[in-house]
């Protein structure tokens, strides 16, 4: 009886730490006290303007907030030119926004060299320091990984090469498609690790030779048709959303995976500055992390995520290329230049 | 007071004081409207660098957009000669297919008009994305619907015979797409035309083609340029269907290369890039302008419309009644049925494709969660408000234009018409831009609100000036001095005479902004708060979400509220026809 009481407490003790470790983990670091009094600064507000580039980016964080903050309404901006109007209102001295949540070097730096975002208190919600960036201004929320989407039933995964260079093998004319919005940044990111010559010349060849379909059409349209099979340069969270739509497939990592860094900041002038800060420092927290890739399937990719696509980026044995804003001005220099040919500015 | 209410009226002559006012109304509430706009196109197109907007401080005056734009050699090799294929090929497309269809709708008897006239619009209401989907769908070269049984009919391998992503691909589309545009300008001029010319043709012995192409194409001059004009301009500003089907093409349109400077996704737009692409088009609509004046000099050469009355006739098709039908069904079939059928079936299937088996997949969540959001029913209220109000206000500000224009002698009336033509030159990005500036700066508090949306709207006024003109055109002067001689004052005159005579002309205007304004998406998501949501913008937002069914949903229901408004429309304003 004895031997069976130890195994039970045993048992019951291991489940606690277990249980206390994830729970735990979700909050580890947060100061709740500190939380508790910028949620009652916030409450009085009532309100939070958040623009984010997409609907899915934004549509699944709505009820969680507003559960975990009541009283607070989470409403999406769904201005087009965002940054232009951020930067057309404070010009007028008039702001309508509170949160901006978009990627590093598309939003974030241009209103941080205008001065137009401001400190938030990550760190209360347990954020890491290395997840804080722009001088305090911009907390980490998820990152893309340019990969491939491929039809299933249509195309055989294993005769998917392994390399981005493996597409250019002829038996793939024809056969791929690609956004003409990504493709360009996804092989600005090879030129990074390739050299800029070898990256142009490899997006000549996928241009000229293989006949890509570019495309700023839903992706998953053309590969339900069957007329392409294989989405280049496409994003892994995204096959939720394709299967989702009636398209069923599957995903390949290659062997360079570039991740897109975005991020979450609160605006300068805020009409709602509490409710602005509490809802960037969510974003930024562990559970909101695992909220959104539960409902989303976008996630935190980098190395310290416990997400699972995470973990299989980083054991994958590929080269990983992460956003970051030393590399901002490269990167940039390399998408204009991709740009321009994929658009027809250069040849 | 007496003497100076005399003077006063002295001045105005047969206009009046009312007639003045009304006069210079429209012509302050023109300029405004397309000022901003323009005013904001030409000084982005000289300010730099690309990474400030053109107002912000450390921005300059400079020549950089255009030496980088125009120093290209690439401009002179591709672009310049693919837009004009481009332009040139959609129009003849349009232009031929639609005239065909005005004349079986307005001067024949092919049955089923109204039903005909309705359904030739459809592609207007359908998004361009889903048309261009559509067209894909249909004619993919490897797996669309038409080359898959083309090739199982002829035992072919491989992919083909048709291929959608070439440039006679991207003609036929945009030509499709710009049919309905085309053909409700055109319907308007055949309907006001008075047959008696016609007759007096063949009854003096020429044949129907003799009389076709030397009595009735020269009278219909003003009334056949005008969409050619506007057609002309309108299909090398589009972008959506050159991107969607041209770029896989490696078609390199202007409107393409306009669209990656607004959009260049990883930096702020670069709006002086942008402008200085766009800046030919004003030049090329002022060329356009100048000849078409040029060719209705002679403006009494054009009028069928006079103090005599007469009975719209319409041709017997006899034999070519099915000829006819066939014509017309095959249009509406690849260029409307299909496409919205298409947009339909996504609506309640997603990207399912559409077989029997797949029929137990049908769902209408879509709808249901469409319908149980407050947001929806405010939009579709702010919609019909927004496209409802600023096509009426442009319908008249167009007619009190084109009155000018043709009537009066005022000075700079040229000017006047010039300035409201180039408003279809600027993209509606940089209208958008200029409207959120202007209304940011002026302290009269419509910002964020709807009524900044039924102002912003108001830069159009090209088609309707365009439109009104060819319909005044086409009255005869006499029947407004008929009424100044009964003694009606210049604004009856016009409320009672000129405006019920130009009615095909106005409604056509109508529909057609109102349509535009229904499916305008850029202008409200520039302008867009809680407060002004409209359908489009919800639309956009479904889409952008990869929410295919509910984008669709939204799209079908746009469709099916503005289909009635069209049929009501020209069932309640039109005069009932006599049949001989």
């Amino acid at each position: 009886m004895l031997y069976f009481r130890k195994i039970l407490f045993t048992t019951i003790l291991f489940f606690g730490l277990v249980a206390l470790f994830f729970n735990g983990s979700a909050f580890a670091g947060a100061d709740k006290a500190a939380i508790t009094s910028l949620y009652e600064k916030a409450k009085v507000e009532g309100k939070v303007v958040i623009w984010g580039p997409q609907k899915r980016t934004l549509d699944w964080m709505e009820k969680p907030f507003e559960t975990e903050f009541p009283g607070i309404d989470l409403v999406w901006a769904a201005s087009l030119r965002s940054t232009t109007k951020i930067l057309t209102e404070a010009k007028a001295g008039k702001h309508s926004l509170d949160v901006f949540h978009f990627s590093l070097t598309a939003g974030m730096i241009p209103l941080n060299k205008r001065k137009l975002l401001v400190k938030a208190p990550f760190e209360i919600f347990g954020t890491q320091k290395s997840n804080i960036w722009l001088d305090g201004k911009m907390g980490l929320t998820h990152n893309y990984a340019y990969a491939l989407i491929y039809a299933e039933g249509k195309v055989n995964p294993k005769e998917l090469p392994n390399t981005w260079k493996g597409f250019l093998d002829p038996k793939w004319k024809n056969k791929l498609l690609a956004s003409s919005f990504l493709l360009p940044f996804a092989v600005a990111h090879l030129a990074i690790e390739w050299g800029e010559k070898d990256a142009a010349d490899y997006l000549r060849a996928l241009l000229n030779k293989q006949n890509i379909l570019l495309t700023r059409q839903p992706r998953e349209s053309i590969l339900k048709s069957g007329e392409r099979v294989v989405s280049l340069a496409d994003l892994p969270s995204l096959r939720t959303r394709y299967i989702e739509n009636g398209v069923p497939s599957g995903y390949k990592l290659l062997d360079v995976i570039p991740l897109i860094q975005f991020g979450v900041a609160a605006v300068k002038n805020a009409p709602h500055p509490n409710a602005a800060k509490l809802l960037a420092g969510w974003m930024t927290s562990e559970k909101a992390k695992r909220i959104r890739e539960k409902r989303t399937s976008v996630a935190d990719l980098m190395k310290t995520s416990s997400s699972p696509l995470a973990k299989k980026i980083h054991s994958s044995g590929a080269t990983v290329i992460t956003d970051i804003a030393a590399r901002a001005p490269m990167r940039g220099k390399y998408t204009k230049v991709m740009r321009k040919i994929v658009s027809g500015r250069a040849k | 007071m007496n003497a100076i209410t005399n003077a006063v009226q002295r001045r105005c002559g047969e206009l009046g004081v009312t007639g003045v006012f009304v006069l210079a109304f429209a012509i302050v509430a023109a300029v405004y409207f397309v000022s901003a706009p323009l005013v904001m196109m030409l000084a982005s197109a000289f300010r730099g660098p690309d990474d400030l907007l053109p107002f912000e401080s450390g921005a300059d005056w400079t020549l950089d957009h255009f030496t980088e734009v125009y120093f290209n050699p690439l401009l002179y090799q591709e672009t310049i000669p693919q837009t004009l294929s481009f332009g040139i090929g959609a129009v003849a497309v349009a232009f031929i297919t639609a005239f065909t269809l005005a004349w079986l709708v307005e001067r024949t008897d092919i049955p089923g008009r109204n039903i005909i006239f309705t359904f030739i619009l459809f592609p207007l209401l359908i998004p361009t994305v889903i048309l261009a989907i559509a067209w894909i769908f249909m004619f993919g070269p490897n797996a669309g619907w038409v080359n898959v049984a083309i090739r199982s009919f002829l035992n072919m391998d491989g992919s083909g015979p048709i291929n959608i992503f070439t440039m006679g691909g991207l003609i036929v589309a945009q030509g499709a797409s710009l049919t309905p545009f085309v053909f409700l300008l055109l319907a308007a001029a055949l309907r006001s035309m008075n047959p008696s010319l016609e007759e007096a043709s063949v009854a003096s012995g020429a044949s129907p083609l003799e009389t076709f192409f030397k009595v009735t194409i020269p009278v219909l001059r003003p009334g056949i340029l005008a969409p050619l004009i506007l057609a002309g301009l309108i299909a090398i500003e589009q972008f959506e269907l050159p991107l969607i089907i041209g770029m896989p093409a490696r078609i390199n349109v202007f409107s393409i290369r306009i669209f990656f400077e607004l959009n260049p996704d990883d930096q702020l737009p670069i709006y002086g890039r942008a402008a200085a692409l766009a800046i030919p088009f004003l030049f090329f609509g002022f060329a356009l302008l100048l000849l078409y004046n040029y060719l209705v000099k002679q403006a009494d050469s054009f009028v069928t419309v006079t103090g005599k009355g007469y009975r719209p006739a319409r041709f017997a098709l006899g034999k070519w009644k099915w000829p006819a039908l066939a014509f017309a069904t095959t249009y509406i079939l690849f260029a409307a049925l299909l496409p919205a059928l298409v947009l339909i079936w996504i609506s309640f299937f997603g990207y399912e494709t559409p077989t029997l088996a797949n029929l137990s997949k049908f769902s209408h969540s879509a709808y249901a969660e469409l319908f149980q959001e407050q947001r929806f029913y405010s939009a579709v209220g702010n919609t019909f408000l927004v496209a409802t109000l600023s096509a009426s206000i442009l319908v008249i500000i167009g007619a009190m234009i084109s009155w000018i224009v043709v009537r009066s002698k005022m000075w700079g009336r040229n000017i006047l018409d010039f300035f409201s033509f180039v408003s279809i030159g600027i993209p509606s990005v940089i209208a958008g831009f200029a409207a959120m500036i202007l209304y940011l700066s002026i302290p009269i508090g419509i910002y964020g609100t709807v009524w900044v949306l039924v102002l912003a709207y108001c830069y159009r006024l090209a088609v309707t000036t365009r439109l009104s003109r060819a319909g005044l055109m086409q009255l005869h002067r006499e029947l407004e001095e008929a009424s100044y001689a009964s003694g009606g004052s210049w604004l009856t005159t016009i409320r009672r005479v000129v405006l019920p005579l130009m009615g095909p002309s106005l409604m056509a205007s109508f529909i057609l902004l109102f349509i535009v304004g229904f499916r305008e998406f850029t202008v409200p998501l520039i302008l867009q708060s809680e407060e002004n949501m409209v359908l489009s913008v919800i639309l956009w937002r479904l889409f952008e979400n990869g929410e295919a069914a509910k984008s669709a949903a939204v799209a079908t229901l746009i469709m099916a509220l503005v289909i009635p408004v069209i049929f009501f429309m020209r069932k309640i304003f039109l005069p009932k026809e006599d049949m001989r």
